[in-house]
């Protein structure tokens, strides 16, 4: 008996499926597929994108299907290390995510095809790079037909990218309310004005948001659309899709956001450490890794990086979580501009981590469904969370248990300057908040392998492993 | 010079998609605005109505840049045998 567990995301396309078996993940192409599948690998488009790093690479197999009687092949795609989501991406992942996708549509028509589903969820960062992850979203072009993942492109992507360019960064959240994307009625709304004066704006946000409300009463797409297209003239032509892709990435390409005035991403710049603290606290939290050798770290409040570069230039996949947007987009530039390969940053609100989403809350996994991490750092955090946000030391102990199997930690006591500062315009109404009282809470999940005290400062890095 | 020419070109497409796509907004989108959204209908003609503009954009930034690149080929080569000359 075959244990094939489906992929819960995977079920709104019939062309086929993810489904994974003993720990690999699988994609069944269905026979409603065949001809599809077929011209994506004889026209070339399938090597020339994989050859370029653009398409996720698979190998054909001989698995057992997971559903036979819709069976034509079984692939399987090389793995993702990590799955992320548009509403953790900084503007810049966003943004390259958005291009990435025009690249793939624009190759798509040179080799006879084009994309049928442009979500962003079909994008993926592996190796610093973003990545097309569904095999299955291409069909054939016919000339004179429109791209049908176009409102998808434009809510997935250029939405949320104009939002968060011309208006408020923190509007990217806005994807993690609307799982297919921002309405565009609701982004011409929230858009300044003067953004009508932008040729790019005004065609795919503010025109295309009165053409779906214009043709919401149509009976369905396909048949308002055939009726339309004759009353219109009812085609467009390969040169008006490429002069619509062209538009598309010269909107994108031109938008911009520039972090200053964030609270963490001149962080460095700011704080009292002392070089020698930092230099204290940096080879010891190499120390620690080299101790538990983890393939993944995630870096809890990882500000720009820079501890977390201790573990990705040590070739051990990292995901940097900060919850300033600043910050989390000064250090995916970096790893732009580095070409670094084993570091994610994302955003993340560790107070309100990302939820499980979707149908049956099944689509999108939580934060915690995606670990555990073999390793946690939580360097300078722990009395954010615990003084900042009044959460008690022994949940956030349970929290770190849920989250990996060896935590490097930095306990930050009352008397250091930054809790100060937290403290001093409220009460004190966190006795338990000691190191002893930090130890005891952990030790109920972890046993404390190591601590040592940093350099120049009152503060204590702990090793610990799961219980 | 040929920056200055590129500008003020650019500022004039620019006025010139611009105007055409206001005219195609006050022509063929009502103000009304409907409760239901039927995003795959109003995103497909949109395409109808705005390809033929797109690829007129398209050729003429074609064209556009083919047009530059001669320019300043033309004045590259007279640049350079004018330093020759000196």
């Amino acid at each position: 008996m075959l244990n094939n567990d489906r992929v819960s995301s995977s079920f709104r396309d019939p062309s086929g499926f993810l489904f994974s078996r003993d720990g690999v993940l699988y994609r069944q192409v269905n026979q409603s597929y065949r001809e599809q599948y077929d011209l994506l690998m004889k026209s070339g488009l399938y090597s020339s994108l994989v050859s370029d790093g653009q398409l996720v690479a698979h190998d054909e197999t001989d698995a057992p299907p997971a559903q036979t009687d819709t069976a034509y092949k079984i692939i399987r795609p090389a793995a993702v290390p990590f799955i992320s989501y548009p509403y953790e991406w900084p503007f810049s992942a966003l943004k390259r995510a958005a291009l990435a996708t025009l690249a793939v549509q624009g190759r798509a028509l040179e080799y006879g095809m084009t994309l049928k589903d442009a979500s962003a969820y079909n994008v993926q960062f592996v190796d610093g790079k973003p990545l097309f992850v569904d095999t299955l979203s291409f069909e054939a072009y016919r000339e004179g037909a429109p791209w049908v993942a176009y409102g998808q492109f434009c809510q997935h992507f250029v939405a949320p990218l104009v939002l968060m360019a011309r208006r408020d960064v923190r509007l990217g959240q806005l994807s993690r309310v609307f799982i297919d994307g921002v309405p565009l009625d609701l982004a011409s709304k929230m858009l300044p004005r003067r953004t009508y004066l932008s040729p790019g704006i005004l065609l795919n946000i503010h025109l295309h948001a009165k053409s779906q409300a214009r043709h919401a009463g149509d009976a369905t797409a396909g048949s308002a659309s055939g009726k339309q297209r004759r009353a219109s003239g009812g085609s467009i032509s390969r040169r008006g899709m490429l002069g619509l892709l062209d538009n598309l990435r010269s909107l994108i390409t031109k938008l911009a956001w520039t972090p200053s005035g964030t609270a963490w991403s001149d962080y460095y710049e700011e704080t009292n450490y002392t070089q020698d603290a930092l230099n204290d606290k940096r080879r010891w939290v190499a120390e620690y890794l080299e101790r538990v050798q983890p393939a993944t770290v995630w870096d809890l409040g990882a500000n720009t990086g820079l501890f977390s570069r201790i573990a990705s230039e040590k070739g051990i996949l990292t995901i940097s979580f900060d919850v300033d947007p600043g910050a989390v987009e000064k250090n995916y530039l970096s790893v732009v501009e580095n070409k670094e390969r084993q570091l994610l940053p994302l955003l993340l609100d560790l107070a309100n981590p990302s939820p499980a989403i979707g149908w049956q809350n099944r689509e999108r996994d939580s934060l915690i469904e995606r670990g555990p991490a073999d390793a946690v750092l939580a360097l300078a955090l722990i009395h954010h969370l615990a003084i900042a946000n009044n959460v008690p030391l022994p949940m956030l102990a349970d929290f770190f248990a849920e989250l990996c199997r060896s935590l490097i930690i930095e306990f930050v006591p009352k008397r250091d300057s930054q809790v100060r500062r937290l403290l001093a315009r409220r009460q004190d109404i966190f006795p338990d908040y000691t190191q002893s009282g930090f130890e005891t809470a952990f030790r109920k999940h972890f046993r404390i392998e190591d601590n040592h005290p940093v350099t120049d400062s009152a503060r204590v890095l702990y090793l610990m492993r799961k219980n | 010079m040929l920056n200055g020419l590129g500008g003020r070109h650019k500022a004039r497409k620019r006025v010139g998609t611009y105007a055409l796509l206001v005219g195609i907004c006050t022509t063929l989108f009502p103000r009304t605005a409907h409760a239901y959204l039927d995003p795959a209908a109003g995103s497909l003609m949109i395409q109808f109505v705005a390809g033929a503009i797109l690829a007129g954009a398209l050729t003429f930034k074609l064209w556009w840049h083919r047009l530059t690149a001669f320019v300043s080929r033309v004045f590259r080569r007279r640049e350079s045998d004018d330093g020759h000359a000196e």
